[in-house]
């Protein structure tokens, strides 16, 4: 009877620590790509991510990159199951998700956020789908707006033999320069605010929150501004192989992260908000539909090299299309 | 040695009348100084934490001085509401924990949570109560006619009708407990009047609105507090001193109706973004953020375990347009 028992309490306790270990949390790392390391506030909103994983049966180690191209190779190489990388290099995973930042595709928040929202519906979990990989969050970087040493070239023509300083491996802004007629500086994100400020480019491109640390106001001071125009929208984006995560966890993941849009957004509004109102370039009406034209344009050539993934471009259209109605856009078919 | 005696007792006697001379000029010192320079210090401040524990500390040092004869109750009545603010704080933090623990089932935990709420709701409503009586020394009873205030005056006449709302709503919340007289409510209603709603961001019409609201049967005939109320909201809005909004969730908070609380608390957020606050007055700004952010922690906390976001932009499974959403992502 007591071997009896002793035995039941084994079988007992070997069954409760299965039990137990089944429902326990599942450890799965993180590569992160801030720009500032872990002190930055992409990391932070990793912190939350890591936190609200858990409540997902997750426990995420993170790992703080200043470099993108290190986290980016550390990803590939499987040294995380999951990075949070901007979506200029998710889009090598996940065309789709990778395509929503797209040049002039999406001129406001609102309409950010429209897209956001939709693309995290788990009725199109196959968007944010590409072979192996899933796009499991996005969130707002801020809007990227051309910069001027000389604010009289704010027509988009004007632009045509001026100087542009531009991320090398940005392969929409190189087809921008090449489609304005203007030239291009070669630049890396840790040189184009000296090409831009000592005047060897005309014009850069940077979102609010770099205009600060990087001093892109030395630039810009005493006779240019920044353009009132969205080029793109910047976002950053987790991405996993999906085999790592169990089933389900993505549509959970991606209904979170639209949650998160406007606690990400607020230091970008509070940057723009400390830009002197001097500084803003405001575009006449007849000179944005120049500017929408030329994006058009450009994402129109990008998507048929393949580049943007045009169901992705379909989608923006038509978020955009649901805001005004009338634009002359909604009438043809091309996107 | 009786004239030994005779100048021991002189001199004294002559120290005595010169310390309490000092202690009074000090006392008037302070008060001046308070109104001069603490209180508009304070009031460009938005370091919550700071005022209130600065209330707490110096409050009982600074009434002190009533003994020595001088007045000192506008300095008093400052203090004495930073201080209610740290005891609202506590019952705020309490109130969060004890919704935690009814989520988690733990009934013990609840209830201790419960019970140190309603003590910091209790001695919330003393010290704004206490502040709310040194407004009426200084001004005078209520009694229907506003008095006389000059200009620099109207800031602390508003600060004191202010007390004696939150006095009244966290002695609602504490039970009873610090005994705050029922007449309060009319005297905020009543002494609202006397301030121009335009100068004063729209507070004095928020006060008297959320009496109306309150206090059953309140309401004159003809008028309509939520209107008012939004009146006053508007008002604060341009102006950048938003503390009519918090007057106003707190008032829908009391009514109880989440859906509104949410829509309310939504505004108020995104408000912020759009119109920067006046920085002179950066103080009542946080304090009506804190209100927002406390309604919108509770309800984050009873949905989902944990608060919300520090800007309080969103709340847990916001329903979408769908329809709109299935128009967007149709064949795609």
């Amino acid at each position: 009877m007591k071997k009896f028992l002793i035995l039941s309490v084994i079988i007992l306790g070997t069954w409760m620590s299965v039990g137990v270990g089944a429902a326990e949390t599942v450890d799965r790392s993180m590569c992160v790509f801030d720009p500032s390391g872990a002190h930055g506030d992409v990391f932070k909103a990793a912190q939350r991510y890591q936190a609200q994983a858990l409540t997902w049966g997750i426990r995420l180690d993170l790992k703080a990159y200043t470099d993108e191209v290190v986290a980016n190779s550390d990803f590939k190489a499987g040294k995380c199951n999951m990075a949070l990388l901007t979506s200029l290099r998710v889009r090598s995973y996940v065309h789709e998700s990778g395509s929503i930042e797209a040049i002039g595709a999406l001129p406001s928040y609102d309409l950010l956020r429209k897209t956001i929202e939709a693309l995290s519906n788990p009725k199109v979990r196959e968007l944010n789908t590409d072979g192996e990989y899933e796009t499991m969050a996005m969130f707002p970087g801020g809007a990227v707006y051309l910069l001027l040493r000389d604010k009289n070239l704010k027509d988009i023509k004007d632009l045509a033999g001026r100087k542009i300083a531009t991320l090398t491996y940005d392969q929409a802004a190189t087809t921008m320069v090449d489609i304005v007629g203007a030239s291009m500086v070669p630049a890396e994100i840790a040189t184009f605010a000296g090409i831009f400020n000592n005047g060897r480019a005309d014009a850069c491109y940077s979102p609010a929150i770099g205009i600060k640390p990087l001093e892109l106001m030395k630039g810009i001071s005493p006779n240019g501004g920044i353009v009132r125009f969205p080029i793109g929208q910047l976002t950053f984006q987790i991405v996993a192989r999906h085999k790592d995560f169990a089933e389900g966890f993505g549509n959970n993941s991606r209904a979170w992260a639209a949650t998160q849009f406007d606690a990400m957004l607020s230091l970008t509004k509070k940057a723009e908000q400390e830009i002197p109102a001097k500084y803003w370039i405001e575009v006449p009406k007849d000179l944005q539909k120049n500017y929408f034209e030329k994006f058009r344009e450009v994402r129109i050539r990008l998507r048929d090299k393949k580049v943007y993934h045009p169901t992705i471009l379909k989608l923006m259209k038509r978020v955009r299309c649901s805001a005004d109605k009338e634009a002359t856009e909604c009438a043809d078919n091309l996107e | 040695m009786n004239k030994r005696i005779l100048f021991f007792v002189t001199i004294v006697t002559i120290t005595i009348a010169n310390c309490s001379i000092v202690y009074r000029v000090t006392g008037k010192t302070l008060n001046s100084y308070a109104q001069d320079h603490l209180v508009p210090h304070y009031l460009a401040s938005d370091d919550l934490d700071a005022i209130c524990t600065g209330g707490t500390a110096l409050g009982p040092l600074v009434a002190s001085f009533e003994r020595t004869g001088a007045s000192v109750e506008l300095a008093t009545m400052v203090a004495q509401m930073g201080a209610g603010m740290c005891a609202e704080k506590q019952a705020q933090e309490a109130e969060l924990l004890y919704i935690a623990a009814v989520r988690k089932g733990k009934g013990d935990e609840a209830l201790d949570n419960q019970a140190r709420q309603i003590r910091y709701h209790g001695i919330a409503a003393k010290r704004y109560g206490d502040a709310h009586n040194r407004f009426l020394q200084y001004f005078g009873e209520w009694n229907g006619k506003c008095p006389s205030i000059s200009e620099e005056e109207e800031l602390y006449y508003l600060v004191g009708i202010s007390s004696g709302l939150l006095a009244i709503l966290h002695d609602f919340a504490s039970q009873g407990y610090a005994g705050i007289t029922r007449e309060v409510p009319s005297v905020v209603a009543g002494a609202s009047k006397c301030l121009d709603p335009k100068k004063w961001w729209g507070t004095p019409l928020a006060l008297e609105a959320v009496v109306w609201l309150s206090v059953p049967g309140a309401t004159p005939e003809g008028k309509d507090p939520n209107k008012q109320m939004e009146e006053a909201v508007k008002i604060g809005d341009k102006e950048g001193v938003r503390l009519s909004r918090a007057f106003q969730i707190q008032a829908a908070a009391g009514k109880g109706d989440v859906e509104k609380i949410k829509k309310l608390i939504l505004e108020h957020s995104k408000v912020l973004s759009q119109v920067p606050a006046k920085k002179e007055y950066l103080f009542l700004e946080a304090f009506a953020e804190n209100l927002s952010r406390h309604e919108s922690d509770k309800i984050w906390m009873k949905e989902t375990g944990h608060r919300g976001p520090i800007n309080f932009s969103s709340f847990p499974g916001k329903k979408k347009n769908n329809k709109e959403e299935d128009d967007l992502l149709k064949d795609l």
